[in-house]
């Protein structure tokens, strides 16, 4: 059972490692652990492009606030 | 792992909020209430789940960006994903990388682009931001659920969405070559090609509604055409099920009865069918070969043509009907044509398979409605045409247009025309010039060409009723005939060389099958005013030429006068000079000679003020002789008849004549002997008066005398004013209202008949007649019995004169009157006279018995006869009912009769 896990754990591992390199040669700009929350989304069936959609305007929206942030400062 | 795999997806997006933006969980609310409003909307769900399109997608970007080494390795990263199985929505999570992916190149503007997008997006959606905010869990739904929910809940509004959604989701099509391609651009193709299909389609079905069926199809189903159109493409199996475009591309070939890949001609059930090996959908396989019948329609049709076109023996009327279906079926082609080149267009955009322009066979099952119900009339017609042709074939077509379905008639219509336009061409030709240009025997006039001159009229032109097509009717078809029929006659038999142009001003003949059409939809207008045009000039020209020119009516007034006895002084006198030439036994008889009499007899008498045209045809006749005939028994007159005249004095009917001269001279001869008879009595009555002793025999001779010239007067009226004249009138009468020539043949033929047969001499009356002749030869005979009478009494009282001569001129001379001797001489001489009456009386009571037989036989046949005018003449002939008295059937017959018209008083 614990082998079964651990072989499991490998394969997602695997899994993970292999999206991370598409992730990286598609310039996504996703680091491992949003990566992995992303993926996860999507198992649960979460339409893709709705998620890609919300990705980018969380970006833009931290990045303006970076910005605010750096103007009265 | 597996704990975070229990996470809610609400969950999750937090965490993901908080690390995009590097801010506490507190800080991110705001853009995780978006986040979770976004991923809660159906926004843009527009994509495709298919795992390879969007790998194929990612690398071409890669090559697009001229990284092939990265989408070499992106195909290696992507096969070993494939073989690891970990990820249930692989596509999912490329798709997602692919969106988030970014040119290299131009980082710079990555993220500015996407505020509008959010902003647009988001006020549509709010409304259902509560609703997914509290049931977070609905977000898991599958699409298919979800669609179903969206519908309901969108509702009326969602119109127009759902529309894009129902259009573009379930298609395999890649958002990019979507977009590439402008909608109006793709809605301008359909339409034209709609106008282009527009031939077939009637005019009230805009490409609209043409396009309407397909567009609303695949909402029902979405996802039976996605499966099979994208199948073939990605692997070609031929196990596997078969693509709906396979399918057009060959039911394509199918129309033009080439067999396809899967649809082949099924010999055993002689129809086109998808190979039951094959496996495919019921529906499709419905459908194909509900539209593989128009296959089948062709190839009948086109077998037709095939055959026909080269057989020359088909005729200029067949020739034209395999042209008719040939100019169908080209039509047919450019359809086909058409759907080819729509076909080739689709290839060339590649995999852009199910839009709203492209072919399908549900598409191509309405389009090609209208190309099936023309070519199942045209098979339809080919099957009905089979073995006919010429006018029989034009028939069979026009029987086809009397349909209630407008387009059907239309188009047999123009077939008709087509089809008849050889036809009238003939007829043209037939009516105006009066030629037959008829090789093939297809127009319903025929010519037998052995037929000679002089029976033009009546046996060479004939009509072929199967050849009469159906829109003629048969007067007009016989009137054809006889304009075509005078023309030739004209020419042939009067030699006449006026241009057929002058006879009737010919309108132009028909050059255009368009002409012919117009004819068509007017027959009883303007064509029968062409034909009765045709006709009253063509026959009055006719009968110009032959009253004008050949004195028609002037020949039948001849033959009326001296064929039929109506010239009285002539014939009597004809008779008179005859007499002691015909008494004479037939072998005696020259011809030479009696032609001289004639002549002189017509010199001598009114006929010689008729035309010498007339006369130099009078001529006389010896009939065939047999043993024993006088020259009374083959005498007759005759009239030589030649050229155009002899169209209405046949053959027949001048031995009609004959017939009719010889009875009227008999009973002429009848009444001229009669009239010796009554001659040699009164110029003997007073010599006879000084022998009393035959004042009985006279007396008995003039009764009979008298009953005689009774009858034979009855005769002679009845024959003259009864038959001749009334007969005569009648005639004058049908040929003064004469149209054509065929009318005044047919007056003369009735005319002749009836005299035939009111003369007794057709076969129904043979037994008056012979009665008839009986009586004659009773005249005849009495006039050799009074003859001899008269011979020996008048001999006797020479002799008595002489004996009283002879004493008177002895007492003279002084001697004695008579010696004793001589007075016994005288003496026993007129003993011997007196003994020889009573034999004359009794041979004369005899004859006169034997006539009054006759006669009553004859009455008595009469009586019987079913003709009206002979039970006249039985009335006539026994006015003062002597012979009723004697007869008991006579008695029996008139008692009727008298009793009617006495009750009728």
């Amino acid at each position: 059972m614990a082998s079964a896990t651990n072989t499991n754990l490998n394969a997602v591992r695997e899994t993970m490692d292999v999206l991370l390199e598409i992730s990286r040669l598609l310039n996504t700009g996703l680091d491992m652990e949003s990566l992995s929350i992303c993926v996860r989304l999507c198992e649960q069936g979460i339409n893709p492009e709705a998620l890609s959609a919300v990705i980018k305007e969380l970006r833009k929206a931290s990045e303006t606030l970076k910005v605010s942030e750096n103007c009265p400062n | 792992m597996a704990s975070l795999d229990q996470k809610s997806p609400n969950v999750l997006l937090q965490s993901l909020c908080c690390r995009i933006t590097g801010k506490s969980e507190a800080e991110v609310a705001h853009q995780f209430q978006y986040a979770v409003r976004v991923i809660g909307s159906n926004y843009a769900p527009t994509i495709e789940r298919d795992e390879f399109l969007v790998s194929e997608k990612i690398k071409k970007e890669m090559l697009r960006q001229r990284r092939e080494a990265d989408a070499a390795l992106f195909s290696e990263l992507h096969r070993k994903l494939q073989t690891q199985g970990i990820l249930k929505h692989r596509w999912s999570v490329l798709y997602l990388l692919l969106s988030l992916s970014e040119d290299p190149r131009k980082p710079s503007g990555r993220v500015g682009n996407y505020g509008a997008l959010f902003a647009q997006a988001l006020p549509r959606d709010a409304h259902s931001t509560p609703f997914y905010c509290t049931r977070p869990q609905s977000l898991a739904l599958g699409y298919g659920e979800r669609s179903a929910a969206l519908s309901g809940s969108v509702g009326t509004s969602g119109i127009s969405s759902l529309g894009v959604y129902t259009l573009n989701g379930p298609t395999p099509t890649p958002q990019s070559l979507l977009a590439g391609q402008p909608p109006q651009s793709a809605a301008a193709g359909t339409q034209s090609l709609g106008s282009r299909l527009a031939w077939t389609l009637p005019i009230s079905s805009s490409p609209s509604t043409i396009m309407a069926p397909p567009t609303t199809r695949p909402s029902l189903c979405p996802q039976v055409p996605t499966t099979r159109a994208v199948r073939p493409h990605r692997d070609g199996d031929p196990a596997s099920e078969v693509s709906e475009a396979a399918l057009v591309r060959d039911i394509l070939f199918v129309f033009q009865g080439i067999d396809g890949k899967f649809v082949k001609m099924n010999a055993q059930d002689n129809c086109y069918k998808i190979d039951n090996k094959v496996v495919v959908c019921k529906s499709l396989r419905d459908i194909s070969s509900r539209l593989a019948e128009l296959g089948w329609l062709h190839n009948k049709v086109r077998k037709y043509t095939d055959a026909r076109t080269l057989d020359r023996a088909f005729g200029l009327v067949g020739q034209s009907f395999c042209a008719s279906l040939h100019q169908e079926l080209k039509e047919y082609y450019r359809l086909l044509s058409v759907l080819h080149s729509q076909l080739q267009v689709e290839d060339e955009q590649g995999v852009n398979m199910c839009t709203e322009s492209s072919l399908t066979l549900r598409r191509l099952l309405v389009w090609m409605y209208d190309p099936k119900v023309r070519l199942k009339t045209l098979a339809a017609l080919v099957d009905f045409c089979q073995g006919r042709k010429g006018g029989e074939l034009a028939s069979a077509v026009h029987a086809y247009g009397k349909t209630g379905d407008p387009q059907m008639r239309a188009l047999v219509q123009h077939i008709l025309s087509l089809v008849s336009h050889p036809i009238l061409n003939f007829l043209y030709r037939w009516i105006y010039d009066g030629e037959l240009e008829d090789t093939y025997h297809e127009f319903f006039v025929a010519s037998d060409p052995n037929v000679k001159t002089d029976r033009l009229w009546h046996d060479k032109y004939s009509l072929r009723k199967s050849m009469i097509p159906s829109f003629i009717t048969m007067d007009q078809a016989r009137k054809v005939l006889l304009i075509g029929k005078s023309i030739n006659f004209l020419h042939q038999v009067c030699h006449d060389r006026t241009p057929p142009g002058k006879i009737t001003p010919a309108s132009k003949p028909a050059d255009t099958p368009k002409d012919a059409a117009e004819l068509l939809s007017d027959l009883e207008g303007a064509f029968q005013e062409k034909i009765d045009a045709a006709y009253f000039d063509t026959s009055k020209y006719l009968l110009d030429v032959l009253n004008r020119n050949y004195l028609l009516l002037e020949h039948l007034q001849a033959m009326r006068r001296y064929l039929l006895l109506g010239q009285g002084d002539f014939i009597r006198h004809l008779m008179d000079l005859l007499k002691p030439e015909l008494a004479r036994p037939a072998t005696t008889l020259y011809q030479h000679n009696l032609t001289g009499i004639l002549e002189t007899a017509v010199r001598a008498t009114n006929a010689q003020f008729d035309n010498a045209e007339i006369l130099k045809r009078l001529d006389v006749r010896l009939l065939e002789v047999s043993p024993g005939d006088t020259g009374w028994d083959v005498f007759s007159l005759d009239y030589h008849v030649d050229g155009p005249i002899a169209t209405v004095f046949t053959r027949e009917c001048m031995g009609h004549y004959l017939r009719v001269f010889n009875f009227l001279w008999r009973a002429k001869r009848m009444e001229y002997t009669l009239t010796d008879i009554w001659k040699g009595q009164m110029c003997n009555a007073k010599l006879l008066k000084t022998m009393p002793e035959l004042s009985g025999v006279l007396h008995q001779c003039h009764i009979l005398a008298s009953e005689m010239v009774h009858f034979i007067h009855q005769m002679q009226y009845y024959i003259t004013f009864e038959v001749l004249e009334c007969l005569w009138d009648e005639l004058w009468n049908k040929l003064q209202q004469a149209q054509d020539l065929d009318h005044i043949i047919a007056a003369h033929d009735v005319f002749l008949d009836t005299i035939i047969s009111r003369c007794l001499l057709d076969n129904n009356s043979r037994s008056l007649l012979n009665q008839l002749r009986a009586i004659f030869d009773q005249i005849i005979e009495f006039q050799n019995a009074q003859d001899s009478l008269y011979r020996s009494a008048l001999e006797e009282l020479a002799l008595r004169l002489q004996f009283e001569e002879k004493k008177q001129q002895r007492e003279e001379e002084g001697e004695w009157g008579v010696t004793a001797e001589q007075e016994a001489a005288e003496k026993r001489r007129i003993q011997e006279f007196q003994e020889t009456i009573p034999k004359m009386q009794s041979e004369l009571r005899i004859l006169t018995h034997f006539y009054q037989s006759i006669v009553q036989q004859f009455l008595v046949l009469l009586m019987t006869s079913p003709d009206e005018s002979l039970r006249f003449l039985s009335f006539r002939l026994d006015f003062n009912e002597h012979y009723r008295a004697r007869e008991p059937r006579l008695r029996a017959s008139l008692g009727t009769t008298r009793g009617r018209r006495v009750s009728n008083i």
